[in-house]
């Protein structure tokens, strides 16, 4: 993959990219979870008659 | 802004979910919580849930008080604190009426008694007339086909407004409390 100015990017790099792509995602959805968790927890919806 | 940078709220160090984790402190506290709740509705005799549930759902006071500065966890902490109050008000069940039911349909009206706990649920099925605090309780009706339709409480619309709250100041940290 190249950058803006033509340089190609270092495998270092690119696997860093994606390995921190990964932690976002793992992250944003975990959160997103938790919040549902949480929501379910205080109000407990699922759970009427 | 760009999609990854609406998310940079997410992107602090540490553990993941951990106690440590700046984005939600103690999220911990909620599948805990959640599950005491279950485990209570499933497993306890139906005379100890009364005391059982209103004190599941104080458990999760601490996870709430620990992100205050989140404006949509003040929104899930007035939600939870309106059902608390019914709850209480009317004897540690969220009272439902029958009209509730027959609307939510997975029950057959039958084999229901009033006054008594509904299985598999946190409610108590009560007449209209011995309900307290009413415009808390399970008398909102979701406006969803069957099997999805649900009977809620004011306090549920405020919990599910503040997790909405939540997740756009969790996009758009600028919409966060400062501190």
């Amino acid at each position: 993959m190249r950058n803006s100015r033509g340089v190609e990017s270092t495998a270092i790099s690119k696997g860093g990219s994606e390995m921190f792509s990964l932690r976002v995602f793992v992250r944003v959805a975990l959160v997103s979870v938790g919040l549902i968790v949480v929501g379910l927890a205080a109000g407990a919806p699922f759970m009427t008659p | 802004m760009t999609a990854p940078r609406a998310f940079a709220g997410l992107y602090t160090p540490g553990p993941l979910l951990g106690r440590e984790s700046p984005v939600l402190r103690a999220l911990w506290i909620a599948p805990v919580v959640l599950s005491a709740e279950t485990g209570a509705i499933y497993l306890l005799p139906a005379s100890i849930l009364p005391y059982a549930l209103p004190t599941a759902h104080i458990l999760l006071l601490p996870f709430l008080l620990l992100n205050l500065r989140f404006i949509g966890t003040r929104l899930i902490l007035a939600g939870l604190m309106l059902n608390l109050l019914a709850m209480v008000a009317n004897g540690g069940l969220m009272p439902v009426e029958m009209s509730a039911v027959e609307a939510v349909g997975k029950h057959d009206n039958q084999e229901l008694i009033v006054g008594d706990h509904i299985d598999g649920s946190k409610n108590v099925l009560l007449a209209r007339e011995d309900v307290r605090l009413r415009g808390l309780t399970d008398v909102i009706l979701l406006p969803v086909p069957q099997p999805f339709t649900r009977a809620v409480s004011l306090g549920d619309v405020a919990i599910v407004v503040g997790l909405a709250v939540i997740g756009t100041s969790l996009a758009w940290p600028r919409l966060r409390q400062p501190g």
